[in-house]
């Protein structure tokens, strides 16, 4: 993808800021943008039961995940 | 309580991003090999290309992302691995990698999961030049401009879904050399070569 951004001219390239940063790094002409198109919240998640959560589990994941 | 959580943990991806864009009719995509239109939500993830393009691109906070969810697996009883196997206990821990790059999606699977709060959120933004004009995200849906994406990635999908003026050309790789789309007034056009192999 950067290969190609590098090779055609583009003006921009988009992806994911640690791997743009990553490259970002080795280089002294790049520039990645302070703020971003889309922001992917990772969660974890248990099924709930006919539409109630499982008390007990999504509790355990809730403040496993807090702390 | 450990039994209920022995019975299944996962990993989600859970989007609220993609919330600018109205839900649209469900759409086949290397990002989303499950049909969206599936309904009951599936709860197994999809694993497949979103995850692989993940793990490709995953950088230290993902790595440990995926250390937490191992942790979470151990201390219910069980171990899972990325692609959601079972790993030797009974009754099963399941944990499942996934990317979904939908706000239709990500409503339909709240239905039927309980999500916790994010604990990483991953971002996708933009490079260019140092001596580009482009300062912000906003300046780069622009006529003229174009963008490289790599293909079938999560945001290659929201991409081709909102922009609207610039031009965003997916990466081209070994299997589909020469793919090129055109997504400038929101009309996707694609357009793909068999590569020669090499």
């Amino acid at each position: 993808m950067i290969e190609m951004w590098l090779k055609d001219k583009l003006e921009a390239a988009a992806g994911v800021r640690n791997a743009l940063e990553d490259y970002a790094q080795r280089q002294t002409d790049m520039r990645i943008m302070s703020d971003s198109f889309q922001q992917i919240n990772q969660a974890m998640g248990m099924p709930k039961k006919e539409g109630q959560p499982k008390a007990a589990g999504a509790a355990y994941l809730k403040a496993f995940v807090e702390r | 309580m450990l039994k209920s959580l022995t019975a299944v943990s996962m990993l989600l991806a859970a989007t609220l991003a993609a919330a600018r864009s109205p839900p649209r009719p469900p759409r086949r995509s290397r990002t989303s090999r499950r049909p969206a239109s599936s309904a009951p939500p599936s709860i197994s993830g999809n694993g497949g290309a979103g995850a692989k393009g993940r793990r490709r691109h995953a950088a230290g906070r993902q790595r440990r992302s995926f250390a937490r969810t191992g942790k979470v697996a151990q201390r219910a009883g069980g171990v899972r691995d990325l692609r959601g196997r079972r790993q030797g206990i009974r009754g099963g821990v399941t944990g499942c990698v996934g990317t979904w790059a939908s706000s239709r999606s990500s409503r339909l699977r709240a239905q039927a999961i309980e999500f916790t709060a994010p604990y990483v959120i991953i971002e996708g933004t933009y490079m260019v030049h140092k001596d580009s004009s482009l300062k912000q995200v906003a300046d780069v849906d622009k006529p003229g401009i174009r963008i490289a994406v790599g293909l079938g990635s999560a945001y290659d999908l929201y991409l081709t879904r909102n922009i609207k003026n610039g031009h965003h050309r997916p990466r081209q790789c070994r299997r589909r050399q020469g793919d090129d789309r055109d997504v400038a007034q929101g009309q996707a056009r694609s357009r793909c070569r068999r590569a020669q192999r090499a």
